[in-house]
């Protein structure tokens, strides 16, 4: 399993460093002292890219810098299985994908592959980890975060910044930020980050932000329960927002495209009642959540 | 993307599903020239389901009788959509019906099976009998094997619909499929099968990796084909559209523009909560695809953005809340300041200072003052009334700049959602 205790000199690369959004967030994280060692980028080796070099494969970096611990993948949506593959090849146990809408049937394929050797994936869609004060990964924006003791996991990044904002803006800091992706494929769900964060002698409460497509938060409400002690805290808006349904279960989707009445098998409510019984303190708004932390 | 029933059936054809005999009928006068002997069938190929309920599918015996009922149904919309092609088939007489299914199991991140004996029309039926194979590991026939015997089927019907599993599955797996489905396939007194109906939805994101099927959905559609081009040629100089979400309610008169969607989740569900009448609500700046960088286009769309909304008289209230980097903001700030300083003519401005919440430097402890906003001549202030949220010094900006009246700015959300209950009760 993966050691929260991530240190700043991980060796860490980039896998598609020359797309747009990975120069977009590059200088960001190496502002905050994240180094990156090498990137990636197919054609360009022996080319610089701000004093990082670019090697044409994986391997290749690794027989430069040695075993590396952390690939951040950025490459187009249809080249991303090939690119994980490569990064597990090679031996990496870390990555984190911050492409998102990955063809499903690419991610069964990378989620088996994972398994088979215990690779740890976050992501994919804006797959991300803050440790304040030591680490930067992914699109996070640091400037609303401080180091602190609430361990934060998202399944909604923007929204991470807007909860996080609100506990520094009133003094309380973040312990270990980790955002799960977008993607209704997820490499590591709520429930294996619960248990580091559990596991972590910097955590002392949880928060949870998501919304109810996909089981997930289904999933995290029946682990709970027996796994983890610390005070947990959900944060679950989009009860109202018009958005395109998409449902869980298989045979809703049958039964929604034959223009039949849908049985979902758990409804939102009973997917909130399921967290509130696991003891998550469910908050109706930013504001709220300080309140109850000070 | 969902394909249409003809376009579905070619994919089956390729692969050897059995289909019937039939032609594509573009304009009602092809049936003069139709070579598939009567009697026939006509379908509308819209993408909705009911279609026999709702009369788009109709028997026919001669060619006046064809006519006829083509032009009543391509004059039926289904679900609010008009055939494009009606498809022409020859008739077939099931004894059986069966239900069949290959579809992506998001929770179990795997390819299910499903079937149902009680395949056809009655969807109640269909689904109180039906059942489910995971296909756990890679395909193999045997998984198609344990649906059919599940499903109660018997003997030679065994292998037989095994076999037509086994070529959906490879449909499915081949052409980035979510969902693949026959329904009814027909089985005839001889134990023949053929898929009578077919369902084919591939995953978006994959289909630029499928260039037959591209080539499938535009090449018969005569009508205004499917615009993929920024998907397959990965084109950057497209911007990317802004996202919205419209509200059912009526009388909704708050726009929100937000910069993700799980802002966009947070500031809806609050300003439902400060009972505000949202009409609206946009996501600008999106990240999504890593060969384009949305904050390049994040200014444009907000242009974009502020002109539709500004279009619609009903919006009175617009509230604006971005979490962003700075050098972002500052871009931002600068399309405000233009569309709101263009709101009013500049003689009908008789105030001297807009008061707002003053921003620290730092993006900590943002004042705890509450503020209204001055009114113009006849006490009333103007609308639309703006409430922007932005964390930074682009706030000082946006107040030495702006002179339309009718703003509230601050980094603090619960201060914006205080002034949306100020704006709504001013008249």
């Amino acid at each position: 399993m993966l050691s929260l205790n991530l240190k700043p000199n991980s060796t860490i690369i980039i896998q598609g460093i020359e797309q747009p959004l990975a120069i977009e967030y590059l200088s960001t994280m190496q502002d905050y002292g994240t180094k990156i060692v090498a990137g990636i980028s197919t054609g360009k080796a022996g080319e610089t890219f701000t004093s990082i070099p670019i090697f044409n494969l994986v391997e290749e970096a690794k027989e430069e810098f040695g075993i590396i611990d952390i690939s951040l993948i950025f490459v187009p949506p249809l080249d991303i299985l090939d690119a994980c593959l490569e990064a597990i090849a090679s031996g990496i146990k870390f990555l984190i994908i911050v492409t998102s809408d990955i063809p499903p049937l690419d991610s069964i394929k990378l989620m088996r592959k994972a398994k088979q050797t215990n690779t740890i994936v976050l992501g994919s869609g804006q797959g991300g980890l803050l440790i304040p004060e030591t680490l930067l990964l992914g699109t996070i924006d640091p400037q609303f975060f401080t180091l602190g003791k609430v361990g934060i996991i998202s399944r909604c990044p923007d929204l991470t910044h807007e909860i996080a904002y609100e506990l520094t803006s009133n003094g309380i800091g973040q312990s270990k930020v980790i955002n799960l992706g977008t993607d209704l494929m997820l490499g590591t769900d709520f429930n294996y980050w619960l248990n580091l964060l559990e596991n972590d002698a910097n955590t002392e409460s949880i928060l949870l932000i998501g919304h109810f497509t996909g089981n997930y938060e289904n999933l995290a409400g029946d682990f709970i329960p027996g796994h983890i002690t610390k005070p947990i805290f959900g944060y679950f808006p989009s009860q109202q927002l018009p958005l395109e349904k998409t449902f869980a279960d298989v045979n809703a989707v049958i039964s929604a495209q034959l223009s039949s009445p849908v049985n979902e098998p758990t409804s939102f409510k009973e997917k909130l009642d399921r967290l509130q019984q696991a003891k998550v303190k469910l908050i109706q708004r930013p504001s709220e959540l300080v309140s109850l932390l000070q | 993307m969902d394909l249409l029933e003809y376009q579905a059936k070619e994919l089956f054809h390729q692969v050897g599903i059995p289909v019937l005999p039939s032609q594509c009928i573009f304009e009602t006068r092809e049936l003069k020239n139709l070579h598939i002997p009567y009697p026939v069938v006509l379908k509308s190929q819209v993408k909705g389901g009911g279609r026999a309920r709702a009369g788009g599918i109709r028997f026919v015996e001669n060619t006046i009788d064809a006519i006829a009922a083509a032009r009543t149904i391509f004059n039926l919309p289904i679900l609010n959509e008009y055939p494009q092609v009606l498809l022409a088939e020859a008739r077939y007489n099931a004894e059986q019906e069966l239900f069949l299914a290959v579809i992506l199991d998001y929770q179990k991140q795997r390819p299910v099976l499903l079937g149902s004996a009680s395949g056809g029309v009655n969807v109640e039926a269909l689904l109180l009998n039906m059942q489910t194979v995971v296909v756990e590991d890679d395909f193999s026939l045997f998984y198609a094997r344990r649906l059919a015997i599940l499903m109660g089927l018997q003997g030679d019907l065994i292998q037989l619909v095994s076999l037509i599993i086994a070529k959906m599955y490879h449909l499915f797996e081949t052409k980035d499929l979510e969902l693949i489905e026959i329904n009814p396939l027909g089985i005839n007194a001889d134990n023949q099968l053929m898929a009578l109906d077919g369902k084919i939805t591939i995953h978006d994101h994959a289909l630029s990796r499928h260039p037959d099927i591209l080539e499938l959905i535009n090449r018969q559609t005569r009508s205004t084909s499917v615009n993929l081009t920024p998907l397959i040629l990965g084109e950057t100089s497209v911007i990317p559209q802004p996202k919205q979400f419209p509200c059912s309610e009526e009388k909704g008169n708050m726009a929100i523009i937000t910069n993700g969607l799980g802002l966009a989740l947070n500031t809806w569900d609050l300003c439902l909560q400060q009972k505000g009448k949202l009409s609206s609500c946009w996501i600008i700046g999106q990240d999504t695809q890593p060969n384009t960088n949305p904050r390049e286009f994040i200014a444009q769309q907000l242009e974009q953005v502020l002109d539709e909304i500004l279009d619609k008289p009903e919006n009175h209230i617009i509230f604006l809340n971005f979490l962003l980097p700075e050098k972002i903001n500052q871009s931002l700030a600068e399309v405000i300041i233009k569309k709101l300083n263009n709101l009013l003519p500049k003689e009908d401005i008789s105030l001297t200072q807009i008061l707002n919440d003053t921003p620290t430097n730092s993006p900590v402890r943002p004042r705890k003052t509450r503020i209204n906003p001055p009114k113009n001549n006849q006490g009333i202030l103007p609308t639309p009334r703006f409430i922007i949220r932005l964390v930074g010094t682009s706030l000082n900006t946006l107040k030495e700049n702006i002179t339309y009246p009718a703003i509230f700015c601050t980094e603090s959300l619960e201060q914006s959602l205080q002034q949306i209950t100020l704006f709504s009760k001013e008249k």
